[in-house]
């Protein structure tokens, strides 16, 4: 009964959060429309890198198509942010903060509206890319792993934005998650592979958790589906997600106690 | 710094800023538009840390694209990439001066501007002045960054800053036509989003000559093209005629937002 409650709590936050993507006309534009223009314009200018010698591809919206859904991902866990700021900012936080509602539940319904935006970004990115080209070796199934790449980058996002904005409960926090969430998704393998990239950019990519989550996400774009790619993914996304996870809980307890 | 005005509709600032003369008048108002941008590092922060990200982002992923056929010959990418580099910081500074304008329209202030016989044209002339001042700082700076890291000089040091100049005057025209529309920061600040991807759809990243398709069709027809290829070649005419005919258009829009009375 109560992890009834709990789920339907969670689906109701989370069907709020999607509802404000037409409720508010800007959000169409950063939910579609900036992923799509992220791969566009990529794969647009940057067509020729991949015919350098021994780029994996030699199709840019094969190798940007997955960038373009991590990037979209991200902009969905900050449109949660943004959701968070304007709650705080008109007091309805504080209305949710007094009800017997479970805080897990306040936290996983807005990762959950992340992972809803992530996936509508996600088919309007295959809508266009799979007309333009995008090429699939492993047939369909490369499609799993992107799944799992938007889903994993949007919670992510998600979370560290909740976090940023329990902690520090203002709009300039705003700022500060765009800014580490954008650093995340340029200082990764997401323009060009680890062994094209100058030193300093590959020693970074290299730790970066995006890095592995990207390759698994990619594989079956650019060959088959193996353990060795999807495996680091896998870890790199349950890792991340357990330690902001923390983070996020403790910024809400956080705010909780200020209240 | 902040302006008050008395009954009489005299504004002082330090001192008094007399309504009769229109050259103090311009001067208090550029004064005031580059001492808030000083004492305001967000302003001007952003302008300087984003293009010096982008350019040791994109260079760090890209630099083996000089050695492809039809890149530009004895360029390395990061060379190349000045122009792109010192346009972007053109865009916030013009971004800034709009941001500088919806601003005052939102605390009051430019109705009461409206109020006093300042004429018009003057009381956007300050934010277009720290808008040219701004990206003429921030291109000299981008200079000696790229000097330091290896990426040498540009062929024309002058017409660089000047192209970039010219840009952030007509970018800062948009914006604040944009800003005296719609009231809005948020909206007017979305135009740096527009413009830096029309960026993209030009040779400021990556030569047109290397694109394909109607992608390669959209950057050879894009002014940004011109001005970004003209800079790159030490060509005037395109890297000084394309910025004065784009501020020539933007400045149109704000002087016709200025007289439809959007600022009230």
């Amino acid at each position: 009964m109560r992890l009834r409650r709990g789920i339907s709590l969670i689906g109701r936050i989370a069907a709020r959060n999607l509802l404000n993507i037409v409720r508010i006309p800007g959000n169409v534009i950063t939910v579609v429309g900036l992923p799509v223009l992220t791969l566009v314009i990529f794969s647009g200018a940057f067509d020729r890198i991949t015919t350098v010698a021994g780029f994996p591809t030699n199709q840019s919206i094969t190798w940007m198509t997955p960038y373009a859904a991590a990037l979209g991902a991200i902009f969905a866990g900050l449109g949660s942010a943004f959701n968070v700021q304007r709650d705080i900012a008109n007091g309805f936080m504080d209305r949710l903060l007094v009800t017997p509602a479970s805080r897990a539940c306040l936290i996983l319904g807005e990762v959950a509206g992340s992972i809803g935006r992530a996936l509508i970004q996600l088919v309007a990115l295959l809508a266009v890319a799979i007309p333009a080209g995008l090429r699939m070796p492993a047939g369909p199934v490369a499609l799993v792993p992107l799944v799992f790449l938007s889903a994993g980058v949007a919670t992510w996002s998600g979370l560290c934005g909740l976090a940023l904005m329990y902690l520090m409960r203002s709009a300039q926090a705003l700022g500060a998650v765009t800014g580490i969430l954008l650093l995340v998704g340029v200082l990764s393998t997401g323009l060009a592979p680890l062994r094209y990239q100058l030193g300093w950019l590959r020693a970074v990519a290299r730790v970066n958790p995006l890095t592995p989550v990207l390759a698994g996400g990619r594989q079956g774009f650019l060959g088959t589906i193996s353990w060795g790619q999807t495996g680091p993914a896998l870890l790199a996304l349950v890792a991340v997600t357990a330690v902001l996870g923390l983070l996020t809980a403790f910024g809400l307890r956080s705010l909780t106690a200020a209240r | 710094m902040t302006l008050r005005m008395s009954t009489t509709g005299r504004m002082s600032t330090t001192g008094r800023m007399s309504t009769t003369g229109p050259t103090s008048t311009t001067g208090a108002m550029v004064r005031r538009s580059l001492v808030a941008l000083v004492r305001q590092p967000a302003a001007w922060l952003p302008g300087v840390a984003l293009p010096l990200v982008i350019a040791a982002v994109f260079t760090a992923n890209y630099h083996s694209a000089a050695a492809l056929a039809g890149f530009p010959a004895r360029l390395s990418y990061l060379r190349y990439l000045l122009p792109a580099v010192v346009m972007i910081g053109s865009l916030y500074a013009g971004i800034a001066a709009g941001s500088f304008v919806t601003d005052d329209l939102a605390s009051g202030f430019q109705r009461r501007l409206l109020l006093t016989p300042v004429p018009r044209a003057l009381i956007v002339a300050g934010p277009l002045v720290a808008a040219a001042v701004q990206a003429l700082a921030q291109g000299g700076l981008f200079l000696v960054v790229f000097r330091l890291a290896g990426g040498g000089w540009p062929a024309d040091v002058p017409l660089l800053l000047a192209g970039a100049a010219l840009l952030a005057v007509a970018v800062a025209g948009l914006a604040i036509a944009v800003g005296l529309r719609t009231g809005d920061n948020e909206v007017m600040q979305s135009t740096f989003g527009v413009l830096l991807i029309a960026m993209f759809a030009s040779s400021a990243f990556f030569p047109a000559t290397l694109m394909h398709g109607w992608f390669a069709a959209v950057a050879t027809r894009s002014p940004l093209t011109w001005l970004a290829d003209g800079i790159r070649d030490a060509r005037p005419v395109p890297a000084l005629i394309t910025p004065l005919a784009l501020a020539a258009v933007t400045l149109s829009l704000t002087a016709l937002a200025l007289r439809r009375g959007d600022a009230r």
